[in-house]
């Protein structure tokens, strides 16, 4: 059972790796994988040595079968404890690099550095445990004592630290969307680190020195330890079972959400590019159509002053201009200067646009006193927040009522959540597959083309940030954009 | 997802709630005591302990036996030493940690001819002389290091002229029946699963009886030396109930039977394990305590005790590791 766990969760770690190609894939598919292969070289010895009850056959190899085939391996002793010693030290090894990394103490710049001088320990725990190199000083009880000891030591350390740099993180992420993405993480680390640290006291050394006398004694079998007897033993391979499960399920949910992301983006850039083209070359042909017609009617308006309609048809010319910009401007998002901005300066010029639009329409703004800056291209950053604050005063309007649109802001370590919430009837299940393609509305007008919210997300992920919705308890939807702080917390 | 891990709770808690009502069944359903009692997959190991269950005689004891499949005498000394097992059986390689004092024998099981060097002819190895330059098998600190020490002594050779490679038992018969190695040191039933998988190439080139003059091969039954001073009524109707056992594995008519028992138990073959009932002296009751009475028995580890070598103190007197008391209290008459 144990292993078909590992194994789904290696395989989730692999496909996870090829999907996003960085170094936390990466780090997090050598933990998987190392841990993996130490259990593989654990259950082969407990096979090969036996004693265990029909529970234990049953979590670590599912059914007897198995435990024969693995059993009948053929191994010499060194070999197998050797092996047993490489899991036994990369494992702790790349738990730690993955906890670093996904608390954002390890990246690229600084892997070689931390991760050399974190593998001093791993190294030397392989070295000295090359058989033949152990042998030659396992004559002197006192130095095999103390390398016994140092070792379970430093890899408890490695194991705490890990715990420990994901409890700091989860402590300092106060924004609930981030925080429910790192329990996710740390729910990963957190199993992946009891199912390894419930066999990592099995000293490899026993596998080649079990026979030779004292060492018997000395360094035992873990798995045939006095506390895994009797009703303890189900307790522990319980909680190996459970652990399995534990990290399966959070690497399962963790490449479904990342893989969902990635599906979203991949499908609205192939329906972005595939009608830029078109959208560029019409707005082209009819904007310069229009210019054309402007310059007409100015030369209409001069002999026609007092005409009305003539002055109507030069403001829609006008508005079709404005519009044709904005779409070509949407699709085109690629150069965005980001500065230092205050985040309160975005939302007061998005305020400002809805009291130009919507006849001051009551927009309430919960957010805390800061000296904190966000990064940011203010025009596109606040075009784009305005495009949520207008959907939100229309999808208002639309279900008859006039409640004000709620702006929380609310500062973490390193991010910025800014949460607007109307009273709208809700996103229907059919548009929400296609919110954030562009083309794509359920307002009944010849005015909305469908491409708000796909400028609106664009400009935020140019950002660096994020956009999801929710629907709000009482009715309406609640969007939260993450945006990251400049500075402090954020290189 | 949510769904999807509230299944596997519900199946592991299902699974720990079968487990656990197995368990407690047990302890319900009778007021036996229950023993763990370590085996090695032979009919050696078995023969004696299977007959006394599938018979009855523990139950008429008192006794419940949990049997507990191990791959080797020291990882049962090493498991009675931790607690979780409380009787163990072993064969002749680990005697010398109850003679350093790990263990306590209690009853004697049989002088065994089931150790075995077994040789490739293909690879050039049909004798002992052969084994000079070829890759050879055994399980250190075992019964298989034992007889490959006396072949190797026997054909004017070390451990320096062979290529060793320490392996476990299951193993052995892996790398033999791929031809990884020339040769390898083992023991029943692997010598005889061996000699069947890989067909006429194989070759017996040594038995224990090939060393008669230098050693016995004795297994025995052992308890940890505070365990059988807390446990001694216990101890005895343990014994008394393998006596019981042995003497019905003796007799020519119930050999099938046993063997197929002992098939069952190690999920075997019963052919392979019936090809073993007469490669041993198997001990009854009245052999066992004639032979304390007469002093053979005692003679015997002595034997045994010389044959180690440096590995154990040969002044030890047997008495210190032999619980001769346990035996002939045991006995019906």
């Amino acid at each position: 059972m144990l292993p078909v766990l590992l194994l789904i969760t290696l395989f989730m770690s692999f496909a996870l790796l090829l999907l996003r190609r960085d170094l936390r894939s990466a780090l997090l598919f050598l933990a998987v994988g190392s841990i993996t292969f130490f259990l593989y070289t654990i259950s082969v010895y407990i096979a090969k040595k036996g004693g265990i009850t029909d529970f234990t056959t049953f979590v670590l190899y599912g059914n007897n079968r198995v435990r024969q085939k693995l059993m009948y391996q053929v191994f010499t002793m060194n070999r197998l404890g050797f092996m047993m010693a490489i899991g036994r030290y990369l494992s702790p090894y790349f738990l730690l690099l993955s906890s670093l990394n996904m608390a954002g103490k390890l990246n690229k710049s600084n892997l070689i550095k931390k991760g050399l001088l974190l593998f001093i320990l791993p190294l030397m725990g392989i070295l000295i445990y090359i058989p033949q190199f152990f042998e030659t000083f396992s004559s002197n009880p006192t130095a095999m004592g103390i390398v016994v000891t140092v070792t379970k030591i430093w890899i408890i350390l490695y194991l705490a630290m890990s715990i420990l740099m994901m409890i700091i993180e989860l402590w300092g992420t106060k924004l609930s969307f981030f925080r429910l993405r790192f329990i996710m993480k740390f729910m990963i680390i957190l199993s992946l680190v009891m199912i390894y640290g419930l066999f990592f006291p099995q000293d490899p050394a026993q596998v080649y020195l079990f026979y030779r006398n004292d060492y018997m004694w000395m360094l035992g079998l873990w798995y045939l330890h006095r506390g895994f007897s009797s009703g303890f033993n189900y307790v522990v391979m319980i909680g190996a079972l459970l652990s399995g499960i534990l990290s399966m399920a959070s690497l399962i949910r963790y490449f479904s959400i990342t893989f969902g992301e990635e599906v979203a983006e991949v499908k609205i850039r192939r329906e972005v590019s595939s009608t830029a083209r078109g959208v560029s070359m019409f707005v082209h042909g009819t904007k310069n159509d229009l210019l054309a017609t402007r310059i007409l009617l100015d030369k209409v308006k001069k002999n026609y002053p007092e005409d009305g309609d003539i002055e109507r048809l030069s403001q829609i010319n006008a508005s079709l201009v404005t519009r044709l910009e904005k779409l070509n401007k949407s699709l085109k998002v690629n150069s965005i200067r980001l500065r230092p901005a205050s985040m309160m300066d975005v939302i007061e010029e998005c305020k400002k646009r809805v009291r130009e639009n919507f006849c001051n329409y009551q927009i309430n703004v919960d957010t805390e006193e800061t000296t904190k800056l966000i990064l940011a291209d203010t025009t596109f950053l606040s075009e784009a927040l305005y495009n949520i604050i207008q959907n939100g005063i229309e999808a208002t309007l639309d279900n008859k009522r006039h409640d004000p649109i709620e702006i929380q802001v609310k500062y973490g370590r390193m991010w910025v959540e800014i949460i607007f919430s109307d009273r709208g009837k809700g996103i229907d299940r059919k548009l929400k597959k296609h919110l954030w393609e562009p083309f794509h509305s359920s307002k009944n007008s010849s005015t909305n083309w469908g491409i708000g919210m796909y400028f609106t997300r664009l400009v935020i992920k140019r950002h660096l940030g994020s956009i999801s919705f929710t629907p709000r308890r009482d009715g309406g939807t609640s969007f939260i954009v993450m945006l990251p702080l400049a500075g402090e917390g954020r290189k | 997802m949510k769904k999807a891990i509230a299944i596997l709770l519900v199946a592991v808690i299902a699974l720990t709630g079968i487990f656990a009502q197995g368990a407690e069944e047990k302890a319900t359903t009778s007021s036996l005591k229950t023993l763990n009692v370590a085996y090695m997959p032979n009919y050696a190991s078995l023969c004696s302990v299977m007959a006394a269950i599938e018979t009855g005689a523990f139950e008429e004891e008192g006794l419940k036996v949990n049997l507990v499949e191990f791959a080797d005498g020291p990882t049962i000394i090493a498991a009675m030493e931790s607690g979780s097992i409380d009787i163990g059986y072993i064969g002749h390689g680990a005697h010398k940690l109850c003679i350093n004092g790990r263990a306590s024998i209690f009853a004697f099981s049989h002088l065994g001819n089931g150790d075995a060097i077994v040789g490739l002819k293909s690879h050039g190895v049909e004798s002992l002389a052969d084994l000079r330059g070829k890759k050879v098998g055994y399980s250190s600190g075992t019964s298989s290091e034992n007889i490959l020490m006396l072949g190797l002594k026997k054909a004017g050779l070390t451990m320096n002229d062979i290529t060793a490679y320490e392996m476990d038992a299951s193993s052995l018969t892996s790398a033999m029946t791929s031809g990884s190695l020339d040769a390898c040191a083992t023991w029943s039933p692997s010598t005889e699963t061996m000699c069947s998988q890989i067909g006429s190439d194989a070759v017996v080139i040594a038995r224990n009886e090939t060393f008669s003059d230098e050693t016995v091969n004795i297994a025995s039954w052992i308890v940890m030396p505070k365990w059988a001073e807390a446990n001694h009524d216990t101890l005895v109707k343990f014994t008394r109930a393998l006596y019981k056992g042995e003497d019905f594995r003796a007799k020519e008519e119930n050999m099938r039977q046993v063997a197929e028992w002992v098939a069952k138990q190690v999920a075997g073959d019963v052919e392979i394990q019936y090809q073993t009932v007469h490669g041993a002296k198997w001990y009854t009751e009245a052999d066992t305590i004639n032979g304390i009475k007469d002093g053979s028995i005692k003679a015997l580890y002595e034997v045994q005790k010389l044959a180690f070598g440096d590995a154990v103190d040969p002044t030890t007197p047997v008495e210190n590791y032999v619980l001769f008391d346990i035996m002939l209290e045991a006995a019906h008459n």
